[in-house]
């Protein structure tokens, strides 16, 4: 079956994203404000320096207000979502606040890992504004972290899979590429 | 307790390390593209995301400088040159050939071949798409960004869109019946 863009909505395009562009991992955005915010259509954009963005559009509930917020702060905090987290979702009531080292916006005690960020630029894309930010500092809880790595088994990450589905990150499996005969 | 690591204190591979091992799960773009001269190219990205739904849009990051050689670079190289590409989503009946492309093939080399995937033609686009994926987006470049010195995001617009006939119920697609698989780090994958 081959569709073209205009035979779907913008609303049938989320749907379609959200189901193959799966699983995707979350990230609370904290800020100086009250208001925490979950996006889930986020990714890195660059090794090194580490640069993170996620898009920001008519599929987040409170988009605008996210995007007033971070232009105002000028920094943000990305949070990494474990299970007990993500149980907590979406009021995240009670959840603990502490301060950053090199940002204003703190961040979320109860994260498992957190990436301290300075925004770079907001970049509108279609109706998606993509919020740019450099990574000044790393927060990961010591049991995860060994040897410079993250123990994804320990982390117990959660991805999001279609508009209510979701996976962890406590079993992975190994694939290696095989010697495939060359032509 | 916590360990904080300031960024500008890191080398390049813990700082790699870091961010792929904060932002688990992702999906895997498997991106199939065409050289100037005809060559078929199809390399795994972990480091994508949809960012638009009007018009539809996805990206990907194609690192410039890889740290291994492992055809990336030839993917950026042919969207460079040619503009197009395909976003096709990994099934867990074909991850283990995905994962194959991944190995130091030469330019080339035709990475389709090679590992036993099926290049079938696309509608809009020049480079084929991938027979073996239930789900396949045909891009055009929207735009390339450069947001740091060592990656290129490669942001491009859905001409067409392939879902695979079983995936129609009556109107609507239903998804239930596929299995994704997302990356991890390094080695590790997990099915979703």
């Amino acid at each position: 079956v081959i569709l073209l863009p205009e035979q779907l909505s913008p609303a049938g395009w989320q749907a379609v994203f959200a189901e193959a562009v799966a699983p995707r991992p979350l990230a609370i955005v904290s800020l100086p404000g009250p208001d925490l915010h979950v996006v889930e259509w986020y990714s890195t954009a660059c090794a090194y320096p580490p640069v993170q963005y996620f898009s920001v559009g008519p599929w987040d509930e409170r988009g605008e207000e996210l995007l007033a917020s971070i232009w105002e702060a000028g920094d943000f905090v990305l949070n990494g979502v474990d299970e007990p987290l993500a149980g907590r979702l979406p009021a995240l009531a009670g959840v603990t606040r502490e301060p950053s080292v090199s940002v204003r916006s703190p961040r979320i005690r109860e994260s498992p890992a957190q990436m301290e960020c300075r925004l770079l630029d907001v970049i509108p894309c279609g109706d998606g504004r993509l919020v740019a930010g450099e990574v000044l500092a790393f927060h990961v809880r010591d049991d995860l972290y060994h040897d410079d790595r993250i123990d994804a088994r320990a982390y117990r990450a959660v991805g999001r899979v279609g508009s209510g589905g979701s996976c962890t990150t406590a079993e992975p499996y190994v694939m290696e590429p095989r010697e495939v005969t060359r032509r | 307790m916590t360990v904080a690591r300031e960024a500008a204190a890191l080398d390049r591979r813990a700082a790699y390390k870091l961010v792929t091992g904060i932002m688990v799960p992702r999906p895997i773009a498997f991106i199939s593209t065409r050289s100037a001269d005809g060559v078929d190219n199809l390399a795994p990205f972990s480091w994508n995301t949809a960012v638009s739904t009007d018009p539809p849009m996805l990206a990907f990051t194609s690192n410039r400088l890889p740290s291994r050689p492992d055809g990336r670079e030839d993917t950026l190289r042919n969207v460079e040159a040619t503009g197009e590409f395909v976003h096709n989503i990994v099934a867990a009946e074909y991850e283990q050939r995905m994962v194959d492309t991944s190995a130091a093939w030469p330019p080339e080399v035709d990475e389709f071949a090679a590992c036993g995937l099926t290049a079938a033609p696309s509608a809009v686009v020049a480079p084929p798409r991938v027979a073996e994926s239930p789900v396949c987006f045909e891009c055009r470049v929207e735009r390339l960004l450069d947001l740091g010195p060592t990656s290129c995001l490669v942001v491009g617009r859905v001409v067409a869109l392939h879902v695979a006939d079983g995936l129609l119920a009556g109107e609507t697609l239903d998804f239930s019946g596929i299995r994704r698989t997302g990356r991890v780090a390094g080695t590790s994958y997990v099915r979703a």
